[in-house]
């Protein structure tokens, strides 16, 4: 299946702003994330079709999904 | 023994035209350590609750905390504590830059303002010689000439200035009050306060030192809140490189980030405005408060060929030049609030608010009001002078300059969007609490962000309760935005702690990374108290509710606790937030509980005994 991912921040020094990553059937965030090389404790923010996961790295992601992962952030 | 308070305050009287120095009360700086809780515990012992907040018994206070001025990290806030004219409660607006620590280093704690003069003055101060000094030459000029002009005539170019702008001369009633040019005590109309009393500016120097209690315990204690602000990611890298304005893609992507005046809650173009665009194609260097090792203020600059568009006559700006911001709230309120994506456009307002002294959160809310009422036929474009459809980059430059000088239809956008919305009889389109537009999390996504915002002692504003950092950060730990569960407790202790860190002149940004636990061993060292943590939290709790015992004698009851109709019924349409409504009711109850009030926000007896507020 395919997942749009969205980069924010410093991540897009590494990754650029958007990526389309092909992942097996059932795969969870954290088999993106082992994919395309993401290393977890550069990212704070992980949200799926605007939703936050909440850490939670075993959410099963779905064909189309967009992903938007940010770095730990603060503003006001 | 040496602390890091002056024990001084300078009583002006305008109206008299005299300067006198008194000790500070020391009971008074023991119960609220300083900064906002300080000030307001004066302005409700001087003034009466129902005052004009534009009449001559107003008064207006510069206030320090004990940390401003010396190097704890971010000591560098003053604040201006008053009656606004904007919500009629109590005003505390709070500002960084170079002011605060230079009025401590000529040897104040506070400056007290009462009365009004007659003709303009401004108030000229190096060490202890204070003087009121006319001001005809500067009236009617920009932020910015004043200072420079206050800085060749006072003869020293290290004085700080903290000046109004023709919108405070104006009374506009979401004016500010700037200093050093791009820094501002923003909200709630202190600056309209200023102009009411004449006063068009404070130039400060100071030559003498800050000491602190005890130096060895103060190094080491601030050492560790540096080391610890240095290595958190938010602090140390976040907002050093994309500044506040991070969070445009974070809150849009998330579906919190209010678009044309609330009737959505994301917008199409916001990467144009982003802090990643900002800070790949117009950002010239990141900038810091006093003692402040974050620096998350932006410098701009715009493109050559940017430089002549939407000119407005104004100050002699030089357009090429860099300037401050623009920040998060800036950018929100005046581009997708008013579903605006120009870049440029916004760089120009933001720069026009801060030379013209106006609140960019409230000018841009009200324009956005201003737009629905356009878009909905009542307002028309005879009465406007111009096209106000939503999107409208030449309104949002035109409209700053006429709101500043209360020009054409400027005049109605002077006096807020609550006011705006029932001139035009569309009082629904007021999004705001207790008069004060919104800042810019929608309530809807957020919920505890909604309950910090009805229960906000100054009107809508994020900055007493920052629960976003919870919410959707994650900092201290995290909490889903979508639940209410929880966030009773979580907006009072929020609202508690930030009374504590704005009495002690530290920046509350610091707390993405340090808590009261570094914090108050600062405070402790320096001043020589000996506050425990809990002992702060108990006066974080005073000041909130003083006050709010504030409001409630001057009229503002319970029943204002509350947030618009749209945000309470009416759905987000689309979305990852669709269907969302602020469920405040879920909320509230429970807020009051905790805090010890009735079910129209009393405080119990035995509540304001507690606190030493009877
Ligand atoms: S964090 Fe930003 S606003 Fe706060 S003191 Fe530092 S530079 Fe100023």
């Amino acid at each position: 299946m395919l997942i749009k991912v969205k980069f924010f921040a410093s991540l897009r020094d590494d990754f650029g702003k958007e990526a389309v990553c092909e992942v097996d059937q059932n795969s969870r965030v954290e088999d993106l994330f082992h994919k395309m090389k993401i290393p977890k404790d550069l990212t704070k923010i992980v949200l799926v079709n605007g939703k936050s996961i909440e850490g939670n790295m075993d959410y099963l992601l779905s064909d189309g999904d967009t992903i938007s992962i940010f770095p730990p952030i603060g503003g006001g | 023994m040496s602390n890091s308070y002056t024990d001084k305050l300078l009583r002006v009287n305008l109206s008299e035209g005299t300067v006198k120095t008194e000790k500070i009360n020391r009971d008074w700086q023991k119960e609220f350590i300083g900064g906002r809780g300080l000030a307001t515990k004066y302005l409700i012992s001087e003034t009466d609750s129902k005052t004009d907040p534009l009449g001559k018994e107003n008064k207006l206070i510069f206030v320090t905390g004990p940390l401003t001025g010396t190097s704890a990290p971010t000591g560098a806030r003053y604040m201006v504590v008053t009656k606004s004219p904007l919500t009629g409660t109590i005003a505390c607006s709070n500002s960084g830059g170079y002011f605060g620590s230079e009025l401590k280093f000529a040897g104040y704690d506070m400056i007290i303002f009462e009365g009004a003069s007659d003709k303009p003055v401004y108030l000229s101060i190096y060490n202890d010689d204070v003087v009121i000094k006319d001001a005809a030459a500067i009236w009617g000029k920009g932020v910015w000439e004043t200072e420079d002009i206050l800085k060749s005539v006072e003869g020293d170019s290290d004085s700080r200035v903290a000046a109004i702008g023709p919108a405070g001369e104006n009374k506009v009633l979401f004016s500010c009050i700037v200093n050093e040019k791009h820094r501002a005590a923003g909200r709630s109309g202190v600056g309209a306060v200023m102009g009411s009393k004449k006063l068009k500016a404070i130039v400060v120097r100071g030559t003498k030192g800050i000491g602190v209690s005890n130096p060895e315990r103060f190094f080491e204690d601030i050492n560790k809140s540096k080391e610890i602000l240095r290595e958190a990611p938010v602090t140390g890298q976040a907002l050093p490189a994309y500044g506040t304005a991070v969070l445009v893609n974070v809150m849009n992507e998330y579906g919190g980030l209010p678009s044309y005046n609330f009737r959505s809650s994301q917008f199409a173009n916001a990467e144009k405005i982003s802090g990643e665009t900002i800070a790949d194609t117009r950002l010239v260097a990141n900038k810091a408060c006093f003692a402040c090792t974050i620096a998350c203020g932006r410098v701009t600059k715009l493109p050559d060929n940017a430089s002549e568009k939407y000119i407005v006559s104004t100050s002699s700006r030089n357009w090429k030049d860099a300037g401050g911001g623009p920040e998060y709230e800036n950018i929100w309120a005046m581009a997708p609030l008013c579903g605006i994506d120009d870049i440029d456009a916004l760089i120009k307002a933001n720069w026009l608010c801060n030379d013209l002294g106006m609140d960019p959160i409230s000018y841009g809310a009200t324009l956005a009001c201003a737009m629905e009422l356009y878009e909905n036929g009542a307002i028309d474009e005879k009465t406007a002078g111009m096209n106000l459809n939503f999107g409208n980059a030449e309104a949002l430059v035109k409209m700053v300059y006429d709101t500043g000088h209360r020009s054409g239809f400027g005049d109605y956008l002077a006096e807020g969007s609550y006011r705006l919305s029932k001139r035009f009889s569309h009082p629904e389109f007021f999004m705001g609490v207790k008069k004060q537009e919104f800042p810019a999390y929608d309530p809807r996504a957020v919920q505890g962000i909604g309950l910090a915002y009805a229960t906000n002692n100054r009107g809508a504003d994020h900055l007493r309760a920052y629960t976003i950092a919870s919410e959707i950060m994650g900092i201290p730990e995290k909490t889903d935005p979508a639940e209410t569960e929880g966030k009773a407790a979580l907006t009072k202790l929020f609202q508690d702690a930030t009374g504590v860190v704005d009495s002690s002149g530290l920046c509350i940004f610091c707390t993405f990374a340090i808590g009261l636990p570094e914090i108050v061993p600062m405070i402790n060292s320096a001043a020589g108290s000996d506050y425990s943590v809990d002992d702060a939290l108990k006066i974080g709790e005073r000041i909130w509710n003083m006050e709010h015992l504030y409001n409630l004698s001057a009229g503002i009851l319970g029943a204002e606790d509350t947030l618009p109709k749209r945000i309470l019924e009416g759905k987000i349409a689309e979305g990852p937030t669709k269907g969302m409504v602020n469920k405040l009711d879920k909320m509230l109850p429970e807020y009051y509980q905790l805090r010890g009030w009735d079910d129209n926000a009393v405080p119990s007896k035995e509540k304001i005994e507690e606190l030493g507020l009877g």
